[in-house]
């Protein structure tokens, strides 16, 4: 028979079967060894021997343990063999029959840590993999060779993760397992990339020496009391250089080898600033590592601003403290200094000490090596203020993590993470943490902001495993934002009854309420564009006609109330100067538009007489418009992704009634309208085109006026319902009424002073006197309305002649 | 089979494995007692005290001078006492590693010595 791409009579396959079968024989094997020098010892301290054959007996348990923990429990691959059965992990192998289906690979992945790691990382599990997989052998040759193809991208090594790409790749429904799992090919690669690194930062902590260096490192360098009384030697803990920081460690080593003595590392919060410190202390202390000579062994010393703060409890002894500390560092010849947050001990203030001058003659000496971390803003303004230090320093600056690089971080990081908070972290997450942190975190960069949301996801972990929707909650209770698609029955029912709901708020308007509900339906099932808006609308028509009302039904029956509208009124933003406070920082401004999308990213935005703005702030909410963000004062890219944004005009408001008062529908005329407002110079034709629905509001009509009279009295008496008392109006009433409150100009606003005045009076007045109680009803009918609009009337017309 | 490899494992890969570890073994206890550091700073004022280049009279620099010599002097005892109990130790160690080296190519005798010891039936004699 051909061995084809795998080799189950390898010997390479035997050992390792062999090893499966003496795994549980290890231990038995050890305590035989002992016994057996035991009895030998015996009968030879009696003077017997028999004692020797027991002592060269000694010797076979003793070897075949020596030989399964030195070779078989871990059998080394052969990587530049071209079969399967000499890459493959050999705890794998072990479970493979000699010629296994693709059953029989999944078993064997359920079966080893590898697997595990896989199952529980990324959900694809052994035994999920054996359900779906071939039980046919011949199908095994192509696994094989998959295998094969994958190992070649991650080093030649098939691993478990190797095998579960490789399975994945075999099915025929592999985008929708995929799909339904959200992960790519890609993702899987990365893990077993992931998985690699681990099992390698596990071998190398293995060897790595307790003390680098040994008990004499430190004897030709000086005392050092103070430094380590008052800051944080980094190098006590081995921290391992990130590949995402490789090189920044490179250029501080290169910069302070080269005798480039300050440095000032640069970057936003979150940048990773503080790591870049922590890697390069356990980089110089790394026997292994490339570092010259000239800094082997140095140790780096973090000095805090608070803990010095609190030991110099009289004036100037932070001054006299910090020079002690740094006379010792470089009396010391091997200490290098590192002032986290550096503006701290650059400015006065809470928590912070202005130790410029201590400080200003050492850096631009040089002589010390000193390494300080500033916030991006705070070193330019420290710089502005304090030039000569910014100039005594090289700078390095640190930017933001990519996508990549930060699930990088985040799987570095990631043990550390689940070991002090107890819990296993599903890739999915990571992911999820990266892109929704990007979206809604604004006070920190990449990888801190992913970082932040991992660990506050931990709080929503299910049974310790923290998932994609345990990052989705986490970000939905710190911000109010609803970040999953639909997955909640109640929230179901809401999208798909959205107009029912709204009509119960608001009268007529059919068209721009489906436009507006399919545009929430769209976003919330998953099949919008996830890089704008939930919708961009403008909302054309004369005053009253329930533009607004639209908007407030939304946030209120969607948004969880009218609380979560923005409202800003455009004719307050008539200059040039006002496109400031629409992005202005929410630490100057917090009733900027920025500002408060920022803490509140899920709302309707009600632009209101939108053609009243300047044409600066127009031209300022274009991008807002096409791509959902916004670009801040501070220059941050504010998100308006889950916002639904809805403008206002009155534009053509004459128009649109003369359109109607020639006898054309609103269906007739619409198109013809749009195209006349976009010819007019009202507002630019890039602005109107930026918007996904252009919607225009008819005029009410008159029998439209009786539902909107329903709506004010169903609000009367809900504020009523306290004193348990009821409003009716007879059929007549409600004629008087439209008949009083419609204005073709106005639309239904008017509506509401003529119910106030005739409705609401009236209900007060018998409250007062007594002539209502509570469970009573009391009903008007139309003369009761006529007469008292009428009084009313007389009253108006009579303060009118007086005046 | 099973006999064969791991005699086959045992002179061969088994063997070479032995070896590097009592090479990395030694490096490690070279590395504990800092030996190649100590000697390349032998003469280094110990812990800096002392260290460092002084102005002023020639009497002060005389004294700077003489201290800074003791505190090379005492550095090099330190080092000197460190160096020689490092090297004794590595001495001992390599002695041990060679037993080692050396029972490690015996085992797989043991068996059959052992038998044969039997046979010839001596016993050492302590009473």
């Amino acid at each position: 028979m051909a061995v084809g791409l795998f080799n189950g009579k390898s010997h390479r396959a035997h050992f390792a079967r062999t090893a499966r079968h003496l795994k549980s024989w290890v231990l038995v094997l050890q305590v035989l060894t002992i016994a057996l020098l035991c009895v030998g010892l015996g009968f030879l301290f009696i003077m017997s021997p028999l004692g020797w054959l027991f002592l060269g007996l000694s010797a076979i348990p003793a070897m075949i343990a020596e030989w399964y923990g030195r070779y078989l429990r871990d059998i080394p691959l052969d990587i530049h063999s071209e079969t399967a059965d000499a890459k493959i992990d050999s705890d794998i192998l072990g479970f493979l029959p000699v010629q296994p289906t693709p059953q029989d690979v999944a078993r064997a992945l359920s079966q080893t840590n590898g697997g595990s790691f896989f199952a529980v990382r990324f959900g694809i599990s052994g035994s999920f993999l054996e359900q779906l997989g071939s039980s046919n052998r011949d199908d095994s040759e192509a696994l094989w060779q998959a295998a094969l193809d994958i190992a070649s991208e991650v080093g030649g090594r098939i691993s478990a993760g190797v095998l579960v790409l490789a399975m994945v790749r075999q099915m025929p429904n592999e985008d929708t397992l995929l799909g339904h799992l959200q992960l790519t090919e890609e993702d899987i690669l990365q893990g077993i990339r992931w998985y690699h690194h681990l099992d390698d930062l596990v071998h190398a902590a293995r060897s790595y020496p307790r003390k680098p260096g040994g008990i004499g490192r430190d004897w030709s360098f000086g005392w050092i009391p103070n430094l380590s009384r008052f800051g944080q030697n980094l190098s006590e803990v081995h921290t391992p250089v990130s590949p995402v920081r490789k090189d920044v460690v490179q250029q501080l080593v290169g910069m302070l080898a080269g005798g480039r003595e300050a440095i000032a590392v640069v970057g936003q919060n979150g940048s990773g600033k503080s790591e870049v410190i922590h890697e390069l202390a356990g980089h110089l202390m790394d026997p292994t590592a490339d570092v010259p000579r000239s800094l082997r062994y140095h140790q780096v010393f973090l000095l805090d601003a608070a803990r010095l703060l609190s030991a110099a409890q009289q004036r100037g002894g932070a001054e006299a403290l910090v020079t002690a500390l740094l006379a010792e560092a470089y009396g010391a010849k091997n200490i290098i200094v590192a002032l986290d947050n550096a503006q701290l001990f650059l400015e006065d203030g809470m928590g912070s000490v202005d130790l410029s001058t201590v400080l200003l003659p050492i850096l631009e000496a040089g002589r010390l090596p000193l390494i300080l971390t500033f916030d991006e803003q705070r070193f330019l303004e420290i710089s502005k203020r304090q030039p000569a230090i910014a100039n005594a320093v090289q700078r390095i600056n640190l930017h933001p993590t990519d996508a990549d690089d930060t699930v990088t971080v985040l799987e570095e990081q990631l043990p550390l993470l689940e070991h002090r908070r107890k819990v296993v972290y599903m890739y999915q997450a990571l992911k999820e943490a990266y892109t929704l942190s990007q979206r809604y975190v604004y006070d920190v960069v990449m990888p801190g902001q992913a970082v932040r949301l991992l660990d506050s996801a931990t709080e929503y972990a299910e049974g310790n495993l923290v998932t994609v929707l345990s990052v989705q909650k986490a970000i939905e209770s710190t911000i109010g934002v609803k970040t999953a698609t639909v997955n909640d029955d109640d929230e179901r029912e809401t999208l798909l009854n959205l107009e029912t709901m709204i009509h119960e708020r608001m009268v007529g308007q059919d068209h721009a309420v489906t436009v507006v509900a399919d545009a929430l339906r769209r976003a919330r099932a998953g099949v919008r564009n996830q890089d704008r808006p939930v919708g961009t609308f403008m909302f054309l028509g004369p005053t009253g006609v329930g533009k607004t009302e639209l908007a407030k039904s939304l946030a209120d029956v969607y948004f969880g109330g009218e609380g979560a509208m923005i409202r800003l009124d455009m004719n307050e933003f008539v200059s040039p100067d006002d496109v400031m406070r629409l992005i202005a920082d929410p630490t100057r401004d917090s009733s900027s538009l920025t500002a408060r999308i920022m803490k509140q990213p899920f709302s309707v935005i009600l632009l209101d007489e939108i053609e009243k703005a300047h044409s600066s702030v127009l031209s300022t909410l274009l991008q807002l418009l096409d791509e959902g963000v916004l670009r801040d004062e501070k220059n941050r890219e504010v998100s308006f992704k889950d916002a639904i944004i809805i403008a206002t005009s009155n534009a053509g408001a004459s128009r649109i009634q003369e359109f109607l008062h020639r006898g054309y529908s609103l269906e007739q005329f619409e198109d013809a309208f749009v195209d006349e407002l976009i010819n007019s110079t009202i507002f630019h034709p890039e602005f109107l085109n930026r918007f996904d629905e252009i919607v225009v509001f008819r005029p009410l009509e008159k029998k439209e006026l009786y539902g909107v009279i329903d709506h004010i009295v169903e609000g009367l008496n809900k504020n009523l319902a306290g004193k348990k008392v009821t409003v009716t109006l007879a059929q007549d009433a409600k004629d008087v009424l439209v008949e009083a409150g419609y204005d073709p100009r106005l639309g239904a606003r008017p509506m509401r002073r003529v119910v106030q005045r005739a409705v609401e009076s009236t209900v007060a007045k018998k409250l007062l006197s007594g002539d209502l109680q509570p469970g009573e009803t009391l009903e008007l009918a139309g003369v009761d309305i006529s007469g008292l609009l009428d009084k009313k009337k007389k009253a108006d017309q009579l303060a009118l002649t007086d005046s | 089979m099973f006999l064969v490899g791991l005699l086959q494992w045992w002179y061969g890969q088994g063997w070479l494995g032995q070896l590097a570890r009592v090479k990395q073994r030694l490096e490690t206890t070279l590395d504990l007692f800092s030996i190649p550091d100590l000697l390349r700073t032998f003469f280094a004022p110990f812990r800096q005290i002392s260290a460092g280049q002084s102005g002023g009279s020639v009497g002060t620099q005389l004294r700077a001078f003489f201290d800074q010599t003791i505190s090379r002097v005492i550095g090099s005892i330190v080092r000197g006492f460190t160096i020689i109990t490092g090297v004794i130790l590595l001495i001992v160690q390599a002695l041990w590693e060679v037993v080692i080296v050396v029972v490690w190519l015996v085992l797989p005798l043991m068996p059959v010595l052992g038998a044969l010891a039997l046979a010839i039936g001596w016993v050492p004699q302590w009473r």
